[in-house]
């Protein structure tokens, strides 16, 4: 009979748990976040949300240079999708999201920003006449350093903004712990029995 | 109080008296044991992790599950030396009743 010591035991409980994990979320909603694609040096940033916020009335569309953290504000230069489009964008990492986050829902996760790099170094480039270009943000920059606000299915509460993402989440953290000691119990059990 | 220092606090006070309980006669060694390894998983769970996962979710859900799995192999290789009983599986006992009360207790104060 082929023998699983407690190192096995627990590779395969570590495995079930994420492989459970993957198959829980694909049930969820897509999350609110941004589809943001760099070609060359033109960003373009397409806000997913349940409530409708899009090119150019969703609001302030920050970018924030991950290295240098300064955030600028983009001036609501629209393609015909109501995606924002930012030209001229030097090379860099780059996080883009609305000024004012996404609004929690109960079923999806919800994003602050997402990430783009822009590879290609700034050429010559000229904006569309239409794209009056960026400009400084120096408001109270509302985004955690976590690219996820909330996750799908928290537990709304008042006090925290609806927002504290711990529902499903704690369920799963405390479920495999509870199994992993329930198995051990039970083997200490056996074994107690069996001498 | 930095939250990463009151989260770090919290755990080891929380994790370090299950453990020393369950290992009767190495009590005050298996405490020590845990207090290193639970700052350890801990303070890398809440420093090291977010710098790899910007997805708040499963960062979380692989730092509990890895410091679920380190600190059982710890506790259970120091029960080992010190001539323990079924060494491993009380680790992988001490390991999962501490986290569930310092994860719980956690969420719900934190």
């Amino acid at each position: 009979m082929l023998r699983v010591g407690p190192l096995g035991l627990g590779v395969g409980i570590f495995m079930l748990v994420i492989s459970w994990t993957a198959i829980a979320s694909a049930n969820s909603p897509a999350p609110q976040t941004y589809v943001v694609n760099a070609e060359n040096n033109t960003v373009t940033i397409c806000p997913m949300s349940f409530d409708t916020r899009y090119c150019p009335d969703g609001g302030v569309m920050l970018r924030l240079d991950v290295d240098t953290r300064e955030a600028v504000e983009l001036a609501g230069f629209c393609d015909s999708g109501e995606c924002f489009v930012d030209e001229c964008v030097p090379a860099g990492t780059y996080r883009y999201g609305f000024a004012e986050p996404f609004e929690c829902v109960e079923e999806a996760n919800t994003d602050y920003f997402s990430e783009v790099t822009v590879e290609d170094d700034l050429g010559d480039c000229t904006l569309n006449p239409e794209n009056s270009g960026v400009t400084p943000f120096s408001g109270e920059m509302a985004w955690s350093d976590w690219q996820t606000r909330c996750w799908g299915h928290y537990e709304s509460s008042e006090e925290d903004d609806g927002c504290r993402g711990v529902g499903m989440l704690s369920a799963r953290v405390l479920g495999l712990n509870l199994l992993v000691a329930s198995l051990a119990l039970l083997i200490l059990w056996r074994r107690r029995r069996t001498t | 109080m930095h939250p990463v220092l009151q989260a770090w606090l919290l755990t080891v006070a929380l994790e370090t008296p299950v453990v020393a309980l369950l290992f009767p006669g190495r009590r005050g060694w298996m405490a020590l044991v845990c207090v290193i390894a639970t700052s350890g998983t801990n303070l890398y769970m809440n420093i090291g992790l977010p710098r790899f996962f910007s997805d708040f979710a499963y960062g979380l859900l692989l730092g509990e599950a890895l410091a679920l799995v380190i600190e059982a192999l710890i506790y259970g290789v120091a029960a080992r030396k010190l001539e323990i009983v079924n060494p491993f599986v009380k680790g992988w006992l001490a390991s999962a009743l501490a986290n569930s009360l310092s994860y719980g207790v956690g969420i719900a104060v934190l």
